[in-house]
């Protein structure tokens, strides 16, 4: 971390135009009270409900939450089904309340994985809620940053192979409208709950210039205070994108 | 604690649903055991919710049936064997529950039935005892809504020091006070009103001790959630979140008026 106070670029008042969140720690909250691991993760979606609603009170226009990543497959099967029947109960509960208070979903990752009727439900809550403007709210889901880069990589080489893409012309821009999240602004702060420091294959072209902020809390334990009091620290941070600032 | 903006939800639903708890106090011993029936029901599928299962699977599907079948045992006047009913259904409830490891601990489920079973009788025994009845009931109703409503009330104007920031992060020693005082209040009132100004005192201690009990039945519904980590434990009732967040008070009070009303007063007003 560096020292911030004698610093004003890009110090202040607007809170980051985007945040996204690793959520760790259902599991550990779990078991920590003796519950099921079922119990941890339900929990966990009440705290993603309570971050929605924390960013849309901090008038930060997009959030992204890390809710499964492509190597959660490898967790025990019952497990994973738990999470993707909650998956498909939050798709098909929260998509009224999202499309009431504005927020537009998207999902990134490889969806398929999670069978045709979650995938259906993913669809159809993108649909509902393509209208809303406050807050852009994605979810990875099944996703993997460097599958992610991979793809993008074998398209433009498959483009380069047909004569369409000449990869001198090749840009960063370029590239970037070839990932999961093309059209999006990249994020400006990471959250990871939890205590574990580690950005585990997420966002990781996009991540070039966020601040980190890794939080001790459990991820079912997160409201409110802890978004704010990231917002708070990330305002206090020097934020230079390699330049120098004197 | 929720927000301002909540209130007129709150009491809107309140205006509603008061008057239908007070009507079927009122209408007699048949129209309370219809409502308390509805109760424990939705009180038993928000509980098994609430610890992870479903009360359209065993275990979950036998908390509301035990709590069902007691109570009706308690509506013929069979005390004794609803309880015995609620006992049993808690060992095969414990032992069933055991099997599920994606559930909550067995323990929690059986105390569910046996705080909504106890609960329920107790309600159910306290209404049909002839003729005191419904004043028992009125007068707990009564000391619940006082002791919640200037908790709430003295919290929110006072604030001040946290009375228990690890179970229930909103309650201020300054609400604890307010709705002691409001219940103590309820039985001086009655007292005065319509009872005995010469036993002023020992109502006031009744009603106290009914509002400790509510009190404490809030203090421990807001733990459990805390424990589950989740906010309301339904949706049910609009402005109030569910059963179990609105009933929780009476829930603690009403075992305590049973026993009260059975062990020094039997047959007799409460406040008496």
């Amino acid at each position: 971390m560096e020292a911030s106070h004698n610093s004003a670029v890009a110090v202040g008042t607007a809170p980051p135009r985007h945040v996204a969140v690793i959520m760790d720690g259902n599991r550990r909250w779990a078991q920590s009270r003796g519950l099921p691991v079922a119990l941890g993760h339900r929990a966990g979606s009440d705290a993603a409900r309570r971050t929605i609603e924390a960013a849309i009170h901090a008038g930060v226009g997009w959030l992204t939450l890390f809710a499964f990543s492509s190597e959660n497959w490898a967790r025990p099967a019952d497990e994973v089904e738990e999470i993707t029947a909650l998956l498909r109960h939050y798709l098909r509960a929260e998509v009224n309340q999202l499309m009431r208070e504005g927020v537009r979903l998207r999902v990134i990752g490889d969806r398929g994985r999670f069978g045709e009727e979650t995938l259906k439900a993913m669809n159809a809550a993108e649909e509902r809620t393509s209208d809303g403007r406050r807050l852009n709210l994605t979810v990875a889901l099944s996703y993997g940053a460097r599958a992610e880069i991979l793809a993008a990589a074998r398209s433009i080489a498959i483009s380069a192979a047909e004569g369409t893409l000449d990869p001198n012309e090749l840009d960063e821009d370029a590239f970037a409208r070839r990932l999961f999240t093309a059209g999006m602004p990249d994020p400006d702060l990471i959250i990871r709950t939890s205590g574990e420091q580690r950005i585990s294959n997420f966002l990781l072209w996009q991540a070039a210039y966020a601040e980190l902020i890794f939080l001790p809390v459990l991820w079912p334990d997160f409201d409110m205070g802890n978004f704010n009091a990231a917002l708070a620290d990330y305002a206090a941070r020097e934020r230079r994108f390699g330049a120098r600032t004197t | 604690m929720r927000d301002w903006g909540d209130l007129p939800k709150r009491a809107l639903t309140a205006s509603i649903l008061g008057p239908i708890a007070l009507a079927c106090v009122w209408l007699g011993a048949e129209w309370w055991t219809i409502l308390m029936a509805i109760c424990v029901t939705g009180l038993a599928w928000e509980w098994v919710r609430l610890c992870g299962g479903s009360t359209r699977r065993i275990p979950g599907a036998l908390v509301p049936v035990f709590v069902l079948i007691s109570g009706a045992a308690a509506v013929v006047g069979q005390f004794w064997i609803s309880l015995a009913l609620l006992a049993g259904g808690a060992v095969l409830v414990h032992g069933l529950a055991s099997r599920y490891r994606n559930l909550a601990p067995p323990l929690w489920f059986t105390l569910g039935l046996v705080y909504i079973g106890v609960a329920g009788i107790a309600l159910i025994d306290l209404r049909h005892t002839d003729i005191v009845g419904r004043d028992n009931v009125l007068f707990l109703l009564a000391v619940v809504w006082a002791s919640d409503v200037s908790a709430y009330a003295f919290g929110r104007y006072l604030g001040g020091p946290k009375l228990a920031p690890a179970i229930s992060p909103n309650k201020t020693w300054a609400g604890a006070f307010g709705g002691l005082l409001g219940a103590a209040m309820v039985g001086l009132g009655a007292s005065l009103v319509v009872g005995d100004p010469s036993t002023a005192v020992r109502a006031i201690v009744v009603a106290a001790a009914l509002g400790i009990a509510t009190q404490g039945g809030d203090m421990f519904e807001s733990w459990m959630k805390r424990r589950f980590g989740v906010k309301d434990s339904s949706g049910l009732i609009p402005g109030h979140g569910g059963l179990l967040d609105r009933l929780d008070g009476v829930m603690a009070a009403a075992p305590l008026a049973a026993l009260l009303s059975m062990v020094s007063a039997p047959g007799l007003q409460l406040w008496r």
